[in-house]
């Protein structure tokens, strides 16, 4: 009788010379504990806010610096820092914690540009940029520049001004980090840009001082580790499979173990290249 | 046995396949909309390379669609989970 881990993942007389684990029962079993899995973790954050979260020191004028470098590398004018836009993008970062959502408009309707009207800034034309978990400033600028809508707002020539919070706080129970870059435009940018220049630096002095690190664990770093462990698990079986069935020179009706091998190969580099930060 | 030409061509083309989809998701990074665009058209084409090179190899079976298949659903579902 072959021992049971033998028959689970090796090729043998026992388990028609296929792996039990390859056997297309197996692989609906493993779909079941996968979304049983994920179902855990997501109820785990619903019922206890807070377990797991993810929050990062980015630092907003890094952001502008950086957004400022990718206007310059395309010969596009540097956008002034406004600490009215500042003020209007974090009432908006405020805003989507106190009502829990993550979109441009709010639950109630509320448009990005109720904030900046509120804030005493008279835009002519306005942007807005949204980001959330990511870890440093760099990868929050590179993933706006690889969305075409994002990148065209970053770039957008009509925009003199910038503003840029980033809160740290809880949407649907998940601790995380939002940065909020709003860009504006108004009928008289030059003098209005003169008249905030001593207020902006008192403002980015006080921003990232609402930045709390926290060391909880991430839900993405959960959710890769659960996914990287299926995909790990399938690969074992496919490479002793694959091992085996040319080693034994086993001939039987099944897909073929290389093709499956470079698919789940394929598929484990992409779960571990995925950025945990989301662009909006 | 040495593999015929068109069998390691099939392989080339799958491999392919596949550094375009690693590549696609690294320049999309932080887009998961456009990543799960690119990982649910991996596996379909992953499924289709599957059935269309058992049918050149005359060994196409209900079994083998059957593993295929299963095999592209675990797999975007473990990729596409980590995108939610």
């Amino acid at each position: 009788m072959a021992h049971p881990f033998i028959t689970l993942f090796a090729p043998h007389p026992h388990n028609n010379h296929k792996a039990k684990i390859l056997w297309p029962r197996s692989i609906v079993i493993l779909i079941g504990l996968f979304i049983m899995g994920r179902s855990i973790v997501d109820i785990t954050i619903g019922l206890k806010p807070g377990v797991l979260g993810f929050a990062s020191q980015i630092d907003p004028d890094k952001v502008i610096e950086l957004t400022n470098a990718e206007r310059l590398s395309v010969g596009v004018t540097i956008l002034k820092e406004n600490s009215e836009l500042d003020q209007a993008a974090l009432a908006k970062a405020t805003d989507m914690f106190e009502n829990n959502y993550w979109a441009h408009v709010s639950p109630t309707g509320t448009e990005p540009w109720y904030f900046v009207t509120q804030s005493g800034y008279e835009y002519k034309h306005a942007g807005e940029n949204l980001a959330r978990d990511f870890s440093n400033p760099k990868d929050v600028v590179t993933a706006w520049m690889a969305s075409p809508t994002h990148r065209q707002n970053l770039l957008d020539n009509r925009y003199k001004d910038i503003g840029v919070a980033v809160v740290d706080g809880y949407i649907n129970g998940v601790e995380t980090t939002i940065v909020v870059q709003l860009f504006g435009s108004t009928q008289s940018t030059v003098a209005k840009i003169a008249s905030t220049t001593v207020t902006n630096t008192v403002f980015a002095k006080e921003a990232p001082e609402k930045l709390i690190p926290s060391s909880g664990l991430s839900p993405m770093d959960l959710s890769r580790a659960w996914s990287l462990a299926f995909v790990v698990l399938i690969m074992f079986a496919l490479s002793l499979d694959w091992i085996f069935v040319l080693r034994y020179n086993i001939i039987r009706i099944s897909g073929k173990t290389w093709a499956h091998l470079t698919y789940f190969a394929a598929l484990a580099i992409i779960i571990l290249i995925i950025r945990q930060g989301i662009v909006l | 046995m040495k593999k015929p030409i068109h069998s390691l061509l099939d392989y080339l083309l799958l491999t392919i396949l596949v550094s375009v989809a690693i590549i696609l998701t690294l320049y999309f990074n932080g887009n998961k909309l456009f990543q799960q665009v690119i990982v649910i058209g991996l596996s379909i084409l992953y499924i289709v390379w599957g059935i269309l090179h058992h049918l050149k190899e005359k060994t196409l079976r209900v079994q083998i669609i059957l593993e295929y298949v299963l095999f592209g659903l675990l797999g975007s579902l473990v990729v596409i989970g980590l995108l939610k």
